[in-house]
């Protein structure tokens, strides 16, 4: 079956030619962008490698078809692949067809994710309910004496907050995951973020008698580029976990830092930390429901947590905590997108620029 | 045209074959047999098949190549397939080439989406909110040292609801990610429009409508997006409601341009007024519209992202209720840095034109 | 030889459009915003400039545009080359005087056959 260039761009595999030594004869646009690699290199993945010595020293015979890991990109996103490899047009060249299996893996991940978090957080929420609903309806039917009634509808209001907030969160969430936050495209200056989100924490923090402080924020960051609202949500959300958490006459600590790529925001607890209990859960994007030693009741985290975290996530970030004896801190981590990479679209297009030129000297040269 | 991936296409995921415009398929590779809907061994389309009535109408002169279409409820194992079709001329003999890209897992996600969006906005967003307000009437009684025991069962009520519609969610399966609702490609206006008159145009006729459609003004702009989820929104609005219209005075829909971009309007005429609705005018909520059909909750959705509002207003006169729905979709400038992938395209698209004229001999630069 | 200005802020955009033009006889120049564009156009005198709309720094192409065609002593050529492809932005870009417009993403064909086509 022949297929014209512009059919062999537009499908959804990768298509690649390859000689017997490896090296890259022909790729399209989702080839180059799943390899990560140009006309003329030699493929680098190495599964893909051993399998052509395989075939060309007759251990193997076409077609074969198998899973490979693709190497991360520069914002530490590895993708996996369905490959298969084909015999070309002539002895000694080979045809590599690409599927990406990353979103089918998201969308399993995320649904576990998801039903995971629905059934720890919402569920354990929904049986507390129940238990409240029942017990109230217990006393309006008069089966105890006294006046619970009182500390029964208390429950059930708690209960219902819980379940209504939950609910709220997972309202928020269908938002965020809907919005295809990498096209935002907007210069963000990490300095201002800070400082937003610090700002909308401010009245919070100094009602518990906190102290907010900065560190870092003389220093010279190139911008990140993104959701400059999500992201401040992201921020905000963790720094509020922090203010509710923290012991009043104590402080929270923002900083930030330009390392490597990567601008690191992060936030600590100052002063005399935060308490044992509350501690092991802070900044875990949604856990398990958590009894604690004195039996007090259940401690379930902030829906707002993990939808920081995937915020942070979806911008190629990634949160990292550390717990001391006495404080937390979070830290988030963000990439520094560089802007004048070339993106994989006119990579491809400077290849085709080539094979165009080439095409129409011939044409002229025929007139 | 050269040869690039010999023997491998099977191994595809998009489908691609070769048909003449007799609906005759003289290459299929096994993903295009599956979305096509190809019997075993069979070598013509089915006379139902998306693809074989756009031949049909190319052929009467009614439409050109290259054309894209959706392929929706080719049915495969149980299960609906869903897909994107492009077809182009490949050769003066009559052979069409025909892409499919397997829209199946995206349009898996898509429902799936869909359904925890109507479960949260359509059945649970209320109840909760009725709830919300409930306890904190409640809270407040209780606080004023007054625990009042009317507002104590209503909030169990309430709570009761909430309880039972949650349970619901939590037995559902639900994606929540990465789903790219707004595409990036550019849309006349005019051409969406046409695309949405001939898809109501055509269940319309199904249900023995009658069916007016005024001509698209001259100089509508373009949108940004994409076209397959737009006019899924669109059309779905109007189909929860068709099954209410009367057959002779059925539907009429026209555009317009805007200031902000343009605007498409449908009017139906109902067979008649609900009983106990009185003469009147006014707008439908979208918290009503969701109850009226729920998933109409995702293409509200869709529409906003893509910057647009759907409004559905109603009028009773007499014995007769008309609905309008106005959908003022905007215009906006495309992004460049989003270019990069159909500029290649684009390259593409013109080597693959010189390919073509050397393959046909036309070594002289002569035009075709 | 023809003198070719590529004038747009992406520099991946100048290297693509002057690999596609390096089939012709033409010296290449580039310029990555108005003002810089403004200051080559009449101080080097290009035969074609391929101008994008969208710029930072102040003057942004339909300015150039306009800037240069009212000016009698310069005789450039214009191609609005950008991605704004609204009728309404094609009308106001022949209106600023542009010799064509090209919408983004182009066909190289047309940007070759365009400029050759002014450049004869």
């Amino acid at each position: 079956m022949k297929l014209d260039i512009g059919a062999i761009e537009a499908l959804s595999e990768g298509v690649a030619e390859l000689d017997a030594q490896g090296r890259l004869l022909f790729l399209n646009a989702n080839a180059a962008r799943m390899l990560n690699q140009r006309l003329g290199d030699t493929v680098a993945n190495p599964l893909i490698r051993r399998v052509i010595e395989s075939v060309t020293g007759g251990y193997d015979s076409l077609p074969l078809a198998f899973p490979a890991n693709m190497e991360a990109d520069e914002y530490g996103n590895a993708d996996e692949m369905a490959v298969s490899l084909h015999q070309g047009d002539e002895t000694g060249r080979y045809v590599v067809l690409l599927r990406s299996v990353a979103e089918e893996k998201l969308f399993n991940a995320s649904l576990e994710n998801l039903l995971e978090f629905v059934q720890a957080v919402l569920g354990a929420r929904l049986n507390a309910l129940e238990v409240a609903v029942a017990g109230t309806e217990s006393v309006l039917r008069g089966r105890f004496s006294g006046d619970p009634l009182a500390a029964a509808a208390e429950e059930l209001v708690f209960r219902a907050h819980n379940v209504t907030s939950a609910l709220a969160g997972i309202v928020e969430l269908a938002d965020l995951g809907s919005a295809d936050l990498r096209r935002d495209s907007h210069r963000i200056s990490p300095v201002e973020l800070a400082n937003e989100a610090l700002a909308e924490i401010a009245h919070k923090a100094s009602q518990r008698g906190l102290w907010l402080s900065r560190s870092g924020f003389d220093g010279q960051f190139p911008p990140l580029y993104g959701s400059r609202g999500w992201l401040r949500r992201a921020l905000v959300a963790h720094l509020e976990h922090f203010v509710e958490a923290a012991d009043s006459a104590s402080g929270i600590e923002v900083k930030l830092k330009h390392i490597d790529g990567y601008i690191l925001f992060t936030v600590r607890g100052l002063g005399h930390g935060f308490p044992a209990a509350v501690k092991g859960q802070t900044c875990i994007p949604f856990a398990k429901e958590a009894q604690h030693d004195d039996g007090s009741g259940e401690r379930l985290p902030r829906l707002g947590l993990a939808l920081a975290h995937s915020i942070v996530e979806r911008h190629g970030g990634k949160i990292k905590r550390e717990a001391s004896a006495s404080t937390a801190s979070l830290i988030i981590e963000l990439p520094v997108r560089l802007p004048d990479t070339l993106e994989p679209g006119l990579e491809q297009a400077l290849r085709y620029a080539e094979e165009l030129k080439t095409l129409i000297r011939e044409r002229r040269a025929n007139r | 045209m050269f040869e690039r991936i010999p023997g491998a296409a099977d191994f595809l995921s998009d489908g691609v074959a070769l048909v003449n415009m007799e609906g005759v398929v003289l290459y299929a590779n096994v993903a295009a047999r599956t979305l096509l809907g190809l019997e075993e061994g069979g070598q013509k389309l089915p006379q139902a098949s998306p693809v074989r009535r756009a031949l049909e109408s190319v052929r009467r002169g009614l439409n050109e190549l290259p054309k894209e279409i959706p392929i929706r409820g080719v049915q495969h194992d149980g299960r609906p397939m869903y897909a994107e079709a492009r077809m182009e001329r490949l050769s003066d003999e009559g052979a069409v080439i025909v892409l499919l890209r397997n829209q199946t897992q995206a349009m898996l996600y898509a429902n799936l989406l869909k359904n925890l969006m109507d479960m949260l906005y359509g059945n649970l967003r209320l109840p909760c909110e009725a709830l919300a307000a409930a306890v904190g009437r409640a809270e407040s009684a209780m606080a004023a040292g007054q625990p009042d025991l009317d507002l104590i069962k209503e909030s169990l009520a309430r709570a009761v609801v909430v309880r039972e519609g949650c349970e619901g969610l939590v037995d559902l399966a639900h994606l929540i990610g990465h789903f790219p609702i707004a595409g990036d490609e550019r849309i006349p206006a005019a051409h969406l429009f046409q695309l949405l008159v001939e898809r109501i145009g055509q269940v319309a006729r199904e249900l023995g409508l009658a069916f007016q459609a005024a001509p698209a003004p001259e100089g509508l702009p373009a949108l940004y997006g994409s076209t397959k989820w737009l006019l899924r929104a669109l059309e779905e609005h109007l189909v929860a409601v068709l099954g209410e219209a009367d057959e002779a005075r059925g539907l009429t829909v026209n555009a317009a341009a805007t200031p902000e971009g343009f605007l498409i309007a449908f009017r139906l005429r109902c067979r008649q007024r609900p009983a106990g609705m009185g003469v009147g005018s006014g707008e439908i909520l979208p918290e009503a519209q969701a109850m009226l059909a729920p998933e109409l909750a995702i293409d509200r959705h869709v529409l906003e992202l893509h910057g647009g509002r759907a409004r559905l207003h109603w009028n009773a006169n007499g014995d007769c209720l008309e609905l309008t729905f106005r959908f003022a979709l905007k215009t906006g400038v495309r992004e460049e840095s989003a270019l990069g992938a159909e500029q290649a395209q684009r390259y593409a698209k013109d080597i693959a034109q010189l390919y073509r004229l050397r393959g046909l001999g036309n070594l002289k630069g002569q035009e075709p | 030889m023809k003198k070719v200005l590529i004038v747009d802020d992406r520099a991946e955009i100048r290297k693509l459009v002057q690999m596609t033009l390096e089939l012709g006889e033409f010296e290449f120049m580039e310029a990555a915003d108005g003002p810089t564009a403004l200051h080559l156009i009449r101080s080097a005198q290009p035969d074609v400039v391929l101008l994008d709309i969208m710029m930072p720094g102040g003057l942004d192409g339909l300015d150039v545009c306009k800037t240069v065609k009212t000016d009698s002593n310069v005789r450039s050529r214009i191609v609005l080359l950008t991605a704004r492809g609204q009728q309404k932005d094609i009308e106001d870009g022949l209106k600023a005087g542009a010799d064509a417009y090209l919408v983004k993403p182009f066909s190289p064909l047309e940007l070759i056959d365009t400029v050759e086509r002014l450049t004869v």
